[in-house]
């Protein structure tokens, strides 16, 4: 009964941090630009196809292939906020909310439709990290599995220590936190913004890129991902990375152990997003900011 | 000259804000801005800041124009400014709201180069014992202090002050002048807009007054104060 408990938890963990990846690269978009990027599911799909086709047509080993697709989707990223967002910056945008949900909406339609066209609508599967497994008792992990974990994990803590030590990491809290402020100090606004928008896309990538080689590639596999990084979002606290990766580690478990321990196995995977809508509810109920929340934010 | 602003002009609608101005500050000179409200005076110094652009005329440092430049190539130019309601980062230490523009602008400086900057700035305003509180803590003429803190972190050449005694308890008052003071003793241009008279005319020894946008007097203060256009803008008689 423990090891299940453990398995089941781990299950969670697994996929909890991959949450916690998407959502960190939502909220660092979010925080710094102001805006909700509704396209961040399908860069967290075109992640999973550019580490599949890093694979199978360049020849790079399946974990290497995860910085590939970081690398693509943040080049991907860079260019749609210079040639799509840059506008929101100036006065010619006047209903600058709208406008960034109707850009980053048409992003999501045009990559996941592209997609279909590009990569086909059946599922691809790239090949596994590998083929070792861990045993619990009488139940067992898979390899791939492990090395999403440890890897997710890794990039949050690359992540962490990028926001907090370093100059780069200081001036996009700088401007998350005041634009004015930040921009009479010298920092320049706009390639924050660029780098915020490259390096959320690059999370989501690898995000997808970890995920591959576990569930499978298809044009809509970034769909439900992307509703539960909105979740995470706000139970993390808008605009809080810390919250985020709680958030998303939160949520993992309890949806691996809703499902686990739910008295209708037959039923039991139907309800796995309700189980994290019930956290979200529950947790806004006795903390309406989220976990880490602060005051409302909104395009400035 | 290290900076002029030359027939600047600024409209909102229909409104010119700033009208066809000229201003001129010297190096380590201690300028004094001031007129009634809505005369134009944040606008001007938003415009010598970046944060707008004139609709006409030039802003140049050193001789060089700047016009259309953003403000952090001006804060890169030697031109640190602090606001009229203090925008701080908020959720950041006091001491990280110095050590920042430290490592933004000057990559060269390590992060212990920073601090130690920092912390030299947080004793010159008197600031030591709020180093580890977060910048939302401070009172308001702290956090007036704290911000004019962070633009000396940017060894500017020249300092924009909007209305530094604005909402300041009266006992932090002279403290904040005293900082002025000094300031401008060792060597910095500033431009220091306020409404408070008596502060601004003990400090300064040059005094511009504007007026609907426009420059209506600019000379040594007591001179200033006694023309009939100043005496006539601030009582409408």
């Amino acid at each position: 009964m423990t090891s299940y408990f453990v398995l089941q938890v781990l299950n969670g963990l697994v996929t909890g941090l991959i949450y916690a990846l998407i959502a960190a690269g939502l909220t660092i978009i979010f925080s710094v630009l102001k805006i909700v990027n509704f396209g961040h599911g399908a860069l967290y799909m075109i992640g999973g196809y550019a580490g599949y086709y890093a694979i199978h047509l360049l020849g790079v080993p399946p974990l290497f292939a995860v910085l590939v697709a970081m690398a693509a989707t943040f080049v991907l990223g860079v260019i749609f906020e210079r040639l799509m967002l840059a506008p929101l910056y100036t006065n010619k945008v006047d209903r600058k909310d709208e406008y960034a949900t109707i850009v980053t909406f048409a992003l999501f339609m045009l990559l996941e439709n592209a997609a279909i066209v590009s990569f086909g609508p059946f599922n691809k599967r790239p090949p596994s990290f590998t083929d070792a497994s861990l045993h619990v008792g009488m139940l067992t992990i898979t390899g791939d599995r492990l090395v999403a974990a440890g890897m997710a994990a890794l990039l949050l803590i690359g992540l962490s220590l990028f926001m907090q030590r370093t100059s780069l990491g200081q001036a996009l809290d700088a401007v998350s936190q005041n634009r004015d402020a930040a921009a009479i100090i010298g920092i320049d606004a706009k390639r924050m913004f660029t780098t915020a928008f490259g390096l959320g896309a690059a999370l989501a990538g690898g995000a997808g890129a970890l995920i591959a080689p576990i569930f499978t590639l298809s044009p809509s596999m970034g769909d439900l991902p992307s509703v539960q990084a909105y979740i995470i979002v706000v139970l993390g606290g808008m605009g809080s990375v810390p919250g985020s990766i709680i958030g998303g580690m939160l949520l993992g478990i309890v949806e691996a152990l809703g499902v686990g321990y739910y008295p209708d196995p037959n039923r039991a995977l139907a309800y796995s997003n309700a189980f994290g809508a019930l956290l979200l509810i529950i947790t806004l109920l006795v903390r309406p900011t989220g976990l880490f929340g602060r005051a409302h934010v909104r395009m400035e | 000259m290290l900076l002029s602003a030359e027939s600047v002009t600024k409209r909102f609608g229909g409104i010119r804000a700033v009208d066809d101005l000229t201003l001129t500050v010297e190096k380590g000179e201690l300028v004094g801005l001031i007129g009634p409200n809505g005369s134009g005076k944040t606008t001007l110094i938003n415009l010598m800041s970046g944060a707008l652009v004139p609709d006409g005329g030039h802003v140049r440092i050193d001789g060089i124009s700047m016009s259309g430049k953003a403000p952090h190539v001006f804060a890169r130019s030697g031109v640190g400014r602090t606001f009229q309601i203090p925008r701080l980062f908020r959720r950041m230490s006091v001491l990280e709201n110095l050590i920042t523009p430290a490592l933004a602008l000057k990559r060269t400086y390590s992060r212990v180069e920073a601090e130690h900057k920092a912390h030299q700035v947080l004793a010159f305003l008197r600031l030591t014992h709020v180093a580890a509180l977060e910048a939302r803590a401070l009172s308001g003429g702290q956090q007036k202090l704290l911000e004019l803190g962070r633009a000396l972190m940017l060894e500017p050449r020249l300092l924009l002050l909007d209305e530094p005694f604005a909402g300041v308890h009266p006992k932090l008052l002279d403290q904040v002048a005293e900082r002025i003071e000094e300031l401008s003793r060792t060597g910095y241009a500033i431009v220091l807009v306020d409404h408070n008279l008596d502060a601004v005319r003990g400090l300064v020894r040059r005094l511009v007054v504007m007026a609907r946008g426009r420059t209506i007097a600019d000379g040594a203060p007591d001179e200033v104060l006694r023309s009939v256009d100043v005496i006539e803008a601030y009582t409408g008689r």
